[in-house]
Order: structure tokens, then C-alpha cells, then sequence
């Protein structure tokens, strides 16, 4: 099986609020240069699922971003966990904050490819938090998606069993080869890269593939600090004992 | 004159607040020039089902699959592509797991954009403003759609009801196609028991300072004693103490009870996220300076398991 797996750069998931701000144009979200970058948290789900249909089943991994050479070290942490070749598209930085721009750039370098039997992402990245741009890809390769998924139950070359999470259920859906999962948390534990895959994979050569985004752009986007917090006069904190704060919090259920 | 396609999904668990609060964007969003049609997946057996506030919507559909179809998403990226191939300009429906499966979907075959947790729908010169979470909820981002096509799923509030009357449609059966994609069973979520979180008028979440498996049975209890229902951080579901059924957040439900009790939690954005809809928030830590104390109507300080321990005793 040929398997693609879609990674992304992201800040910090926990960057302290005080790190986040908004440009005074209101069109960009500013971070504090001391901020740090991650790998979108679910695109680490999604390497280890593919590693882990590699070692049970057979098959060649190669991870894939949309960015500058800054994320060249997500790539090779994936690529230290097992995967066998990574792509790096070239995209700016104003584009790859457009679904549409990414999701274009990313179809047309895997379409210079023969188009993988599996592509794998995340069910959402944690700057945009939109979970659109696997959908677009999958749209521009032709092939259905599904999510988010939490487990995978079987795999041939030409099918796919996966569980899918659902409002209050966890739903079987067998999906025939090529197809695109968006994976959530619970599907795995990603491991830790060991040393010797880690030395490897800073000798490894990083395919870059250039593009040239042109097509739909998104609409103009602005923003605003999130609502003001949840409103309360002030807490009231409950002095004393145990057994004092005990019938305080009984008093607040009504109890 | 636009075309907005509304979709529900109607089952035993629906709420006549759905209903509302759809048919009052329906009703807001006319001001905009937009025509609001509302297509219903209905998975209740029933052969029709009453609408409330059905006469907020030109036209009024109701379908159900002929074969079991799991959560319904992969049925309705044919049911509602084909609705919406009409030149309809707008698709809403609620961010509720399913939905946010086919729902981009759709938004991708009509390069329409997409807003995944949209909580503000408004009218602005003539054009539809919508406005959601990014950044785990740190920043909001607006979108001015002039005349592009979106397809938008709402998290905000519950809308009051605007004037109109309830209807009733008969439900068609509607054949599943066979694509790419067969649903080959369900399984039952594995959830703890107890009163569920939607809905719960009170609820006593658990995080990680509840500090294992073990102990999170008195959390287990306590809810019961109170009749609250249970939840927890994503924190404590990591750990396997609870499944995800109960998470509380923004990866997680949004809940919106009369009390929520937060018992070693520290109050992160992500939990946070979840829990601006609560009436009276009480929390429980042992750290003075938790997050959690920001937003609390009610601050106790100190261990959890003395605290509840002595509540318990007490009922
Ligand atoms: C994309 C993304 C999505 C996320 N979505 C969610 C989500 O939906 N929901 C969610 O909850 N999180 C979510 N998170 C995680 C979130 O950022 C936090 O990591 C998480 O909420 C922390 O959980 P916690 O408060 O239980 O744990 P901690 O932050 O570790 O807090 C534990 C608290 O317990 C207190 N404590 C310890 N012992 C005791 C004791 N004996 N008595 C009283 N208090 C005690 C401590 O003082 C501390 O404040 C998300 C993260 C990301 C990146
Ligand atoms: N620039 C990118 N390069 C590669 N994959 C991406 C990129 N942006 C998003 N993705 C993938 O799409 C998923 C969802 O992202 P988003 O649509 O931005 O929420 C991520 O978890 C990645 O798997």
C-alpha cells in the first residue's frame, strides 16, 4: 500500500494567551517571537497510524507539507518514527494560511505522483481549527474522506475498515481504496522516535517540490480577541473548613 | 435572492431548542434577501414528523435512508449534494460530529467556505457576517461572505423562536447509494452510565487532578448522589479514567447546565471552550491560582478528596 500522510506546523497548542495578539489591521493573528511551533498534535496520530499499517500489513510512507524549509524538522521527526520519504511543497506563508490555496498546492504535487491508495491527516489543526483542508484535497484527488476516525480494524489493497466516532456510537464503514481518513486522538499513542532513527532521519534527503497556487482563494478573514470571558461579578471563595466548603458546595446543587 | 438549505438531523434525542434556533436564523437570515429551506433526516421510524416553528422555511423536507446508514454523514453528502446543486448559496446545520463529515464535504464540491464551530450568523449590509473559534478558542475569525457560497455549522447559543406555526411533512424513504463508502455497523459509544452530559442540568467534572482510576469513582459517586451527570477534561479521558463520551470542551461537548462543578481542573482555553454556556460554575483545586478561579462563581480551595468526602457524608 502506498500510503500519504499530510502533516502541518502549528504554535504551540499551549502558547500562553499573553502570546497571542491581533495585527492592528485585525487581517493576521500576531505571535510572540519567542513562540514555539509544534506539529499539529492529531497529524502525529496520523504518522503513527500509517507506521502502524506499514508494520502490520506493508507499505511505503511518505509524509507531506505545504510550508517553508522551517518545517523540514516535523518532517524528519516523521520521518524518524518510521516513515520512508518525505515532500516538502514550497508555499508561503500568506497561502498556506488559505484552505484553499494549501489544499490546491498539495493536490497538484501529489498529482505529479501516481495518487497514493491511502492519505492520512488530522481531523483538525490547532491554529485554523477547521478540518477543511483534507477535504479539499480529497475533492481535487477525486476520492471520498471520512472522520474522524478512531480506529482501523482491517486493510487489504483494496479496502479499508476504519471506525468512525459518532454522536453516541462508534460506526464500522469499509471504504474502497483510494480514500482519505481524518484521524483523532484516540486512534493511537504516537511513540517516540528511538536514536537511530532520529540520526537517520537528519541524513535524509527532503524532496521539495515547488507550486504555484493559483485558483480559488478564501475570503478575507479578520480577527478579534475570542469573546470576553465568561462574566462574573467576582468569585466568591469559601473560607474554613473542609466540612464548611463541603456544605458550600452541597448549598450550590441545590442539595 | 439567495437559496439557504438548513439541514436537521431528527432523531428520539432532538430538542424543540434545535428547531428554534434554526428557524431563527432561517428568519434573521431573510433579511440578507436569503429563501430558507429545511431538509430533515429523520431517524425516528415515524412515518412524518411535526417541524416546531416549521412555517419559518419556504419548503419543508423530511427523508430517512431505506437501509441503516450509522450516523447518517456519508448518506447526506449525497442526500444534501443533491439538494444544494440547486444554486443554493447557504447550507446550515449544527456542528455536531456527524455533520461536521459531510458538511465540508459538500463545502468542497461547491468551493464554498466553511465555518466549523460558526457562533455568530449576522446581517451586515445586506450580506451574512459569520464568525467562529480559532486558535483553541483564543481568537474569533469573521468572514464576510459577500456572494461567496458557505456552508456553516452553528455552535452558538439557542435562538428564541421567531412567530410561526408548527407543521408536519411526511417522511420519503430515500435510497442509500452504494458509493465508496459502506457503513458496516455501530457499536455503542463506551460511556460510563449514569445521567448523559447533553442536556444535564447539572454536571460534576473530573480532571486530572483527580489523580487515578480509582479515584474517579468518587466522582462517579458523588454525581450520583447529586444527580448530575459526569464529565471530565481531556486530561482525565487520556488517562483512561472515563471515556470520551465525556470530555467537556472544545474537542469535546459544550454543555450549558444550571451548575457545573470542576473538580481538579485547572481551566485551560480548550476546557473552558465548553463551559461558557453555565449558569453557576463552581470549582474545586488546590492551586489559589488555577485558571479555573477566573471564571468561577463559587472558588473552593484545597484537596478535592476531602472536600468531596465530607460532601458525601453529609447526603
Ligand atoms: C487542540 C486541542 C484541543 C483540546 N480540547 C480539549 C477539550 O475539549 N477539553 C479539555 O478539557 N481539554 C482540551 N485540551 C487540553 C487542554 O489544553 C488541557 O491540557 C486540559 O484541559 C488539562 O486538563 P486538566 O485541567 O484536567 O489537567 P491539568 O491542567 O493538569 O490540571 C489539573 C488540576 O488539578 C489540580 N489538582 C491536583 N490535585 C488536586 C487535588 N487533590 N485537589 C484539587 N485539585 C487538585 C491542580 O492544581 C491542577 O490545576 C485540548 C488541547 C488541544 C491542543
Ligand atoms: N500546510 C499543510 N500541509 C500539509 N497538510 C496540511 C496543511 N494544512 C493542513 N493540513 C492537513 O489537514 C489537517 C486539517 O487541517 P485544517 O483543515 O487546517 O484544520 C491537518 O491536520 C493536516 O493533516
Amino acid at each position: 500500500m502506498d500510503i500519504v500522510v499530510l502533516i502541518k506546523k502549528v504554535p504551540d497548542p499551549n502558547l500562553p494567551e499573553q502570546f497571542v495578539s491581533i495585527s492592528d489591521a485585525q487581517d493576521e493573528v500576531v505571535l510572540h517571537a519567542s513562540s514555539q511551533y509544534s506539529i499539529n498534535l492529531y497529524d502525529l496520530n496520523a504518522v503513527e497510524a500509517a507506521i502502524g499499517l506499514k508494520e502490520s500489513a506493508g507499505a511505503t510512507v511518505t509524509v507531506v507539507t505545504a510550508d517553508d524549509a522551517s518545517a523540514d524538522q516535523y518532517l524528519r521527526r516523521a520521518l524518524a518514527m518510521g516513515a520512508d520519504n518525505a515532500i516538502r511543497v514550497e508555499l508561503d506563508d500568506k497561502s498556506r494560511r488559505d484552505s484553499f490555496k494549501t489544499a490546491q498546492a498539495l493536490v497538484s504535487a501529489l498529482k505529479q505522483k501516481s495518487i497514493p491508495s491511502l492519505v492520512i491527516a488530522g481531523r483538525q489543526s490547532s491554529d485554523e481549527d477547521a478540518g477543511y483542508v483534507p477535504y479539499l484535497v480529497a475533492h481535487g484527488l477525486g476520492i471520498p474522506a471520512l472522520a474522524p476516525i478512531v480506529s482501523i480494524k482491517s486493510a487489504s489493497e483494496r479496502t479499508i475498515n476504519v471506525g468512525k466516532l459518532a454522536d453516541a456510537s462508534i460506526d464500522e464503514y469499509e471504504l474502497t481504496l483510494p480514500a482519505m481518513l481524518l484521524v483523532s486522538n484516540e486512534i493511537n499513542k504516537p511513540r517516540t522516535p528511538g536514536l537511530k532513527g532520529v540520526m537517520a532521519a537528519k541524513k535524509a534527503t527532503i524532496e521539495v517540490v515547488a507550486s504555484e497556487p493559483g485558483g480559488v482563494a478564501g475570503v478575507p478573514s479578520k480577527y478579534s480577541p475570542k469573546k470576553g470571558q465568561r462574566a462574573i461579578e467576582a468569585t466568591k471563595f469559601i473560607e474554613g473548613s473542609d466540612e464548611d466548603k463541603a456544605a458550600a458546595l452541597l448549598a450550590a446543587l441545590d442539595k | 435572492m439567495k437559496n439557504a438549505l438548513f439541514v436537521l438531523h431528527n432523531s428520539a434525542d432532538t430538542r424543540s431548542s434545535e428547531f428554534a434556533t434554526l428557524a431563527a436564523i432561517a428568519t434573521s437570515i431573510g433579511n440578507a434577501g436569503y429563501s430558507s429551506d429545511l431538509l430533515i433526516l429523520d431517524t425516528t421510524g415515524s412515518s412524518s414528523v411535526n417541524v416546531k416553528h416549521g412555517s419559518a422555511f419556504r419548503n419543508v423536507t423530511a427523508v430517512a435512508p431505506d437501509k441503516a446508514v450509522g450516523d447518517g454523514a456519508d448518506y447526506l453528502v449525497h442526500i444534501v449534494g443533491k439538494a444544494a446543486s440547486a444554486a443554493v448559496s447557504l447550507v446550515v446545520g449544527f456542528g455536531t460530529i456527524s455533520n461536521r463529515n459531510w458538511a465540508p464535504q459538500v463545502a468542497a464540491s461547491f468551493s464554498a467556505e466553511f465555518v466549523t464551530a460558526c457562533e455568530l450568523i449576522e446581517v451586515a449590509d445586506n450580506a451574512l457576517r459569520v464568525t467562529g473559534p480559532v486558535m483553541g478558542a483564543m481568537v474569533q475569525k469573521t468572514l464576510s461572505l459577500g456572494d461567496r457560497n458557505a456552508v456553516v455549522l452553528y455552535s452558538g447559543e439557542n435562538l428564541a423562536a421567531p412567530e410561526g406555526t408548527d407543521i408536519v411533512v411526511e417522511v420519503s424513504r430515500e435510497p442509500a447509494e452504494q458509493g465508496a463508502v459502506r457503513f458496516v455497523a455501530s457499536e455503542a459509544l463506551p460511556d460510563s452510565g449514569g445521567i448523559p452530559l447533553r442536556g444535564a442540568s447539572k454536571v460534576i467534572s473530573g480532571g486530572l487532578g483527580i489523580g487515578s482510576g480509582e479515584k474517579w469513582r468518587l466522582i462517579e459517586e458523588f454525581a450520583a448522589k447529586v444527580n448530575a451527570a459526569v464529565g471530565a477534561s481531556r486530561a482525565a479521558v487520556e488517562m483512561g479514567w472515563v471515556p470520551s463520551s465525556r470530555q467537556v470542551g472544545f474537542s469535546g461537548q459544550k454543555v450549558s447546565p444550571d451548575v457545573y462543578v470542576a473538580v481538579g481542573i485547572s481551566g485551560a482555553v480548550h476546557h473552558l471552550a465548553g463551559i461558557g454556556g453555565a449558569k453557576k460554575i463552581v470549582a474545586i483545586n488546590k492551586d489559589p491560582e488555577a485558571s479555573i478561579f477566573k471564571i468561577a462563581d463559587v472558588g473552593i480551595v484545597g484537596d478535592y478528596e476531602q472536600i468531596v468526602a465530607a460532601a458525601m457524608r453529609k447526603l
